[in-house]
């Protein structure tokens, strides 16, 4: 009889667990069934190739939603994201090809073609350089709101504005190009090591360091927090301003190294590029369940937000369906998807 | 052997215009739980913020452990071991109760957080004072008490040394209160000093070692429970002896106007076939414990929820209250008890609050007619005799008893049935009665409907006792001087 007990007892709390486990992290269901989808209508998804694309569509993705997630854990907004990456992509091609200080193309020129690669220096310190002025940039957003005392959201629509031109200017309105495609720095981050290729790394990496940091470093549960309710933080002795410099520099940080990546990825650098990518984070963050009101979600969310929608924006594009109609399709899933989230869930 | 923990010499507190304090003494001594009680505006609130650090006193000597304290911020009060527990916690909702206990001071392993240590640490503590709360729930899903008891684990893991509690019982239930005063005792064996704040007179037996009572900014009253008679801590709280109670409004009901009908009315099966009529000239009290469904009825009156089978009248006409705009076309008024969060906007004047939902009636075609809004607004403040009179004054700056009054001016042009969810509630003895005789004095052409936490607040300002349970209506009755309180809580389903 005891026994009987004591079975139904951890059966129901088992119950239980699953159905927290679902309510955090149901986007991983959601993605896990949606694969299922895809990979019956479209076979092919699997093959070697197209499943490179999934991932190099994926990484820049899981880039600057993992950065804006961390903003939006302190309960703050970051728009400046595809700016920056926009930032990073022209540098990063203007660092490889040519002399730093001379920035403007000759005029006339279409696409402003580098004739050799001619790197300002060696290829790991461009990558540690314009990831140190993305955290730049992001902490300038952190600086304007923490000490100037702007809201998070203008402050960052500000550098939106502020960064891109900066970025459109340099280069003179021209996209940038290498002639052989990317340099070596950028064929390094975007080929393989052995049969496994880099991007798959990346991705692992970056997510395990973040999940890492959010979870179990001290700083990380500062951040959440500082969402959870400001001025008890404050009283329990942490530093906000800081820990909001913080999540605004990590965003910058992630989002220059996405615009770097991405870079290498297409062997063009463009002041244009990455446009409404701030966007695009905000839906995949939300999507994954990280909350606008701050404290609450995390990168394992985000990251079957990203999934999600990265393989919704594939799946179109294999079943052949326009552009325009692929934007329309995405908008009403979005709709679908956190309406029944909404619906089931609670 | 008693041992000072914390001591007040001689403090004042000047506002511009009043004086908060003036001159406190009080001494807190160690394992004694020191009950602090005064009207709203007595002072109260100013020494408490003083203690814990929020403001500083304009004279006077705070001594706390002996050392004399002379900077005042709210970090250093907590550091140094002064805990206050207020109405809102300073606890973090998207976290879990262990980690709610560390934030800040997170155990580590080689700079990572240990999840493992943090979690024996908090559950020991826990059940040091006999807090049944698992260590790995989520803030959000506790309930106010056990919220509470977590602060007083949080504030004890961190070695506060004196704990203020400010009015727990204006947000906690009878049965949660015995659960915190368990923790209370429990904290006093272990020596530290408590301040609890209250306005419940009922309580002071149960939990007090000594009665503080402050008047006007000064010490009135200090001494020991033993030494203690309720009469006198009454007097002393008023000032003059109690008044008369108010005396019960006897018209002839019959020759009053019926002014709301409803007809076998259900909502989902928290309202099951009520039917129920209201007349003007009338307060009535509609009672149940919670869960009853007398909050889901308030609000299907103003519209706010739509009932599913049923109907309703007002003044003849049957009426469709889909939305709290169809509530207010029909005269309904509402006035919410969260005063703060839903009733008010803090930061706007008395006169943008009173206008709000009579913008429609204050226009001169299009546009708003500003002489009207003057108008009306110092009506109203000079009917509700609102302090300060000025219609300017942001209304997060008025106390307790004159920011309901603002709520209530709200409803007055529009509405001619009034919904009060808990009216009374948070105030002092005083500014309640004064409150009961305003709304006996509004009730004149209108059909007020007051819904009451407590069943005391019901009785002393309504004419008729309606009493739901689980949807029912179980009694709908004159109130008389024989209605007994006992009788009509066992009917609410209460068990003694």
């Amino acid at each position: 009889m005891i026994f009987g007990k004591n079975k139904l007892f951890s059966l129901n709390l088992n119950m239980a667990k699953f159905k927290f486990f679902f309510r955090k992290f149901w986007i991983i269901v959601f993605f896990a069934v949606l694969l299922i989808l895809v990979t019956v209508t479209v076979p092919f998804f699997w093959s070697k190739y197209n499943l490179l694309g999934f991932l190099s569509l994926v990484l820049p993705f899981l880039c600057i939603s993992t950065g804006l997630t961390i903003v939006m854990l302190v309960g703050e907004i970051d728009l400046s994201v595809g700016s920056t990456m926009a930032f990073a992509s022209i540098l990063v091609i203007i660092m490889e090809y040519g002399n730093f200080w001379l920035w403007l193309p000759e005029s006339g020129a279409e696409l402003v073609l580098a004739t050799q690669w001619n790197p300002v220096m060696p290829p790991l310190l461009i990558i540690i350089y314009i990831c140190f002025l993305g955290t730049l940039i992001g902490c300038f957003i952190g600086f304007l709101h923490v000490f100037i005392g702007m809201q998070g959201f203008v402050a960052s629509l500000i550098m939106l504005y502020l960064v891109r031109g900066i970025a459109i200017c340099v280069t003179g309105g021209q996209p940038y190009r290498g002639i052989k495609g990317a340099g070596p720095l950028l064929e390094g981050l975007t080929g393989s090591i052995g049969q496994v290729p880099v991007v798959l790394i990346l991705l692992i990496v970056i997510f395990l360091l973040f999940y890492l940091f959010l979870v179990f470093h001290p700083l990380g549960r500062a951040i959440y927090a500082t969402g959870g309710n400001l001025t008890t933080a404050k009283l329990m002795g942490i530093n906000i301003k800081s820990v909001k410099i913080l999540a605004y520099g990590l965003s910058g940080f992630l989002a220059a190294f996405a615009g770097l990546w991405a870079t290498g990825y297409f062997g063009v650098g463009d002041g244009r590029f990455f446009e409404g990518y701030e966007l695009y984070a905000i839906g995949m963050t939300v999507l994954g369940g990280t909350m606008f009101r701050g404290g609450r979600g995390g990168v394992v969310n985000t990251l079957g937000g990203v999934l999600v929608f990265s393989l919704l924006m594939t799946w179109v594009d294999l079943l052949g369906i326009a552009y325009y109609t692929q934007i329309m399709i995405l908008g009403f899933l979005i709709v679908f998807i956190l309406g029944l989230n909404k619906f089931t869930v609670r | 052997m008693r041992e000072v923990i914390c001591e007040l010499k001689g403090i004042f507190k000047d506002y511009p215009g009043t004086q908060a304090l003036r001159g406190v003494d009080l001494s807190i001594y160690r394992g004694e739980v020191c009950v602090l009680l005064g009207k709203n505006g007595a002072g109260k609130s100013t020494l408490i913020k003083i203690l814990c650090g929020a403001i500083s006193p304009t004279k006077g000597e705070l001594h706390f452990k002996g050392d004399k304290i002379e900077e005042f911020d709210t970090k250093s009060a907590f550091e140094r071991g002064i805990s206050a527990l207020y109405q809102e916690l300073h606890l973090l909702p998207n976290l879990t109760v262990k980690e709610n206990m560390f934030v800040g001071r997170l155990p580590t392993k080689k700079g990572l957080v240990d999840y493992k240590a943090m979690r024996e640490i908090a559950s020991k503590s826990l059940k040091s004072l006999h807090i049944d709360i698992d260590p790995d729930r989520y803030v959000e899903e506790l309930d106010t008490v056990q919220k509470q008891l977590v602060s007083i684990a949080r504030a004890l893991s961190m070695e506060a040394e004196l704990f203020i509690f400010d009015e727990p019982s204006a947000i906690l239930s009878m049965k949660e209160l015995r659960t915190l005063y368990k923790s209370i005792k429990k904290l006093k064996d272990m020596g530290k000093g408590i301040i609890y704040v209250t306005h419940i007179l009922e309580e002071i037996p149960v939990i007090a070692d000594r009665v503080v009572v402050l008047r006007d900014g000064m010490k009135v009253f200090d001494d020991f429970l033993y030494n203690v008679k309720m009469e006198d801590i009454e007097t002393a709280i008023i000032g003059k002896k109690k008044e008369e109670r108010i005396k019960k409004f006897e018209e002839d009901l019959k020759k009053k106007k019926l002014k709301v009908e409803l007809k076998n009315l259900w909502y989902k099966n928290a309202l099951i076939d009520v039917s129920l009529k209201f007349s003007e000239d009338m307060v009535y009290c509609l009672y149940g414990l919670e869960g009853s469904g007398k909050r889901e009825m308030g609000k299907i009156l103003f519209g706010d929820l739509k009932h599913t089978v049923g109907e309703i009248i007002i003044d003849g006409k049957p009426v469709k209250l889909n939305s709290p705009g169809d509530g207010i076309e029909n005269g309904v008024g509402y006035m919410v008890d969260e005063r703060a969060s839903e009733g008010l906007l803090l930061g706007k004047s008395i006169s943008d609050n009173i206008i709000l939902p009579s913008l429609d009636k204050v226009k001169r075609r299009a546009l708003l007619d500003y002489s009207k809004i003057s108008n009306l607004v110092s009506n109203r403040i000079s009917e509700l005799d609102i302090i300060p009179p000025k219609p300017s004054v942001k209304v997060g700056k008025l106390s307790g008893g004159n920011q309901q009054k603002v709520l209530l001016a709200k409803w007055l042009e529009i509405g001619s049935i009034l919904v009060l969810v808990d009216p009374t509630r948070g105030l002092d003895i005083e500014t309640k009665e004064k409150l009961v005789k305003l709304i006996r004095k509004l009730k004149k052409g209108r059909t007020i409907i007051v819904i009451p936490s407590e069943i005391e607040d019901g009785l002393t300002v309504s004419d008729w006792m309606i009493i739901l349970r689980d949807g029912k209506v179980v009694k709908n009755e004159e109130i008389t001087p024989e209605t007994s309180k006992k009788e009509l809580l066992t009917l609410a389903g209460l068990e003694f």
